[in-house]
């Protein structure tokens, strides 16, 4: 079930909507919950059970760790780490490595062939940070309901933003909002709106290119691939982005205000600006709970060091986002885009023409994207040749893929969107403070 | 003790950010200098958990960007 869906717009979100308006305060998190569990056993009832175990056993770990002021309390928590790390990598990297070792060592293992558990990946991220905050005596009134609606209240619970405990059932307990506000509704319908608008009309536009240029790259000329793998970055941020504000908007309809994600990301100036913009609540989670630490293991903390931690910690995100080697090379690409830019900064004193670097980091970021989408490094490869053959800028006239007007009318009003126009949170704001909605 | 920890302070922030010490002082903070992102901040943190050889809590990190709070925050402790 997915926000766009029709079920899902018109049967279960109006319905949790009614029973948690209409309920009694007491009975709201419990439905709540039940509702999530719902929202997540539509994906694959078989597997459901996943996400509770992965509850119990996390808020059993919390209690632990609160409970210990000894040095078992760190033991704990780094147990509970290394618990969370195998559990996302049995289901989601299993495969990945088997054909490693398979590739390597000429070995003939079978692959598990295991389906990937929805949401696993944010939780994941999300549960370490709990842990981390229950370690460091940060996580007030924590209880298994509150715990468990933390993780499965589902605006949030498949691909984020990552949230914080505290942030999150501070919210929920506040008793204003547990009223119903006609002001929130208003804006929330419209955020929803958004997003499904940016999802459905853009990004789904969009794809019909993306997987033309991906799909068979034999006859592909040098304006296919640049228009191909543009296609794909506008679609991925429509995709994401979009999805990000259905969620901010229906979570806004229960009253709670999500962290924000993005803010323009492709008016950055630089690599570390659009790490300033893009999946901003993954950003915090990555320099905040894996470059820290990171950091502090090494014996002299120096610039070199530092750039060495953020090649790291990239790496990482890159497998994170999901079990392949194109997307290690996205990690990759961005961890010495981002060694580049510091070291620039570190250098030279000077801020560069602002048009200049805004269009240099998103002709890199659109490389990078390149393999984030491609099924191999050889595809990849491939295109980004064909996209530097610059001999061949003579054929313009050549474009192999088909492109309908709404395809056209999607990638313009990508550029627009992107480039011209201010973004979701600012319309937020702006609603917000609009007395007409209240 | 304060003075001497503002020094250490200033040292650390110039050295991270690549920024002469001259140009920073107490009423400093992360917005002044381009150079202090938040990869700069976190380093920062990182290093003045060296210092005082104590943890800074996470929820603190982005917190304490100003050389005062970082200062105060040292002295408190």
């Amino acid at each position: 079930m997915l926000f766009h869906d029709k079920i899902f717009l018109f049967a279960y979100l109006p319905l949790v909507l009614l029973g948690f308006f209409l309920l009694k305060d007491k009975y709201r998190f419990i439905f709540l919950i039940i509702s999530g569990y719902i929202f997540y056993a539509a994906w694959n009832l078989k597997f459901s059970p996943l996400i509770i175990f992965s509850i119990l056993i996390n808020y059993l770990f919390s209690k632990k760790i609160i409970n210990r002021d000894d040095k078992d309390k760190k033991t704990i928590l780094i147990s509970a780490i290394i618990f969370n790390i195998l559990y996302l990598g049995f289901f989601k990297y299993s495969d990945f490595f088997i054909n490693n070792i398979n590739f390597l060592f000429s070995s003939n293992i079978k692959p598990l062939n295991l389906p990937f558990p929805l949401a696993l990946s944010f939780v994941t991220f999300q549960t370490i940070a709990f842990l981390c905050d229950c370690y460091e005596n940060n996580i007030k009134n924590l209880n298994l309901k509150r715990y468990a609606l933390f993780i499965i209240f589902f605006p949030q619970l498949i691909a984020g933003p990552i949230v914080r405990y505290n942030q999150m059932i501070s919210q929920f307990e506040e008793g204003k909002n547990l009223n119903f506000i006609f002001k929130n509704i208003c804006i929330g319908l419209i955020i929803l709106s958004i997003g499904i608008i940016k999802k459905v009309f853009i990004a789904d536009n969009l794809s019909i290119v993306t997987d033309q240029v991906f799909t068979d790259t034999t006859s592909l000329s040098f304006v296919d691939c640049w228009l191909g793998s543009l296609c794909f970055t506008f679609q991925i941020y429509f995709d994401f982005s979009g999805y990000i504000d259905m969620a901010t908007g229906i979570a806004l309809l229960f009253n709670i205000r999500l962290p924000q994600n993005f803010d323009s990301p492709f008016k950055a100036t630089g690599i570390i600006n659009f790490w300033q913009r893009w999946h901003i609540t993954l950003t915090h989670f990555l320099t905040t709970y894996l470059y820290g630490p990171l950091l502090k293991s090494f014996q002299n903390i120096n610039f070199f060091n530092s750039m060495i931690a953020t090649l790291i910690v990239f790496l990482i995100a890159g497998l994170w986002h999901g079990p392949s080697w194109t997307y290690v090379i996205f990690g990759a690409m961005h961890g010495f885009g981002l060694i580049v830019n510091h070291t620039f900064k570190r250098i030279f004193d000077i801020k560069l023409n602002q048009f200049f670097s805004q269009a240099l980091t998103f002709v890199y970021v659109n490389f990078t994207f390149i393999f984030f989408r491609a099924d191999s490094v050889e595809q990849a490869s491939f295109i980004i040749k064909k996209m530097l053959d610059f001999r061949s800028i003579n054929k313009l006239e050549y474009i192999s893929i088909n492109l309908s007007i709404v395809v056209i009318m999607a990638f313009i009003f990508s550029i627009i969107i992107c480039f011209v126009l201010k973004n979701t949170n600012w319309l937020i704001s702006k609603l917000s403070l609009n007395k007409l909605l209240d | 003790m304060k003075k001497e920890n503002l020094g250490k302070i200033i040292k650390i922030i110039s050295d991270t950010i690549g920024e002469q010490e001259n140009k920073i002082g107490i009423n400093s903070k992360s917005t002044d200098f381009f150079k202090w992102d938040s990869l700069g901040q976190v380093t920062i943190m990182v290093k003045i958990e060296k210092m005082i050889k104590k943890k800074i809590p996470t929820s603190k990190i982005s917190e304490l960007n100003t050389v005062k709070k970082i200062l105060d925050y040292i002295n408190k402790t």
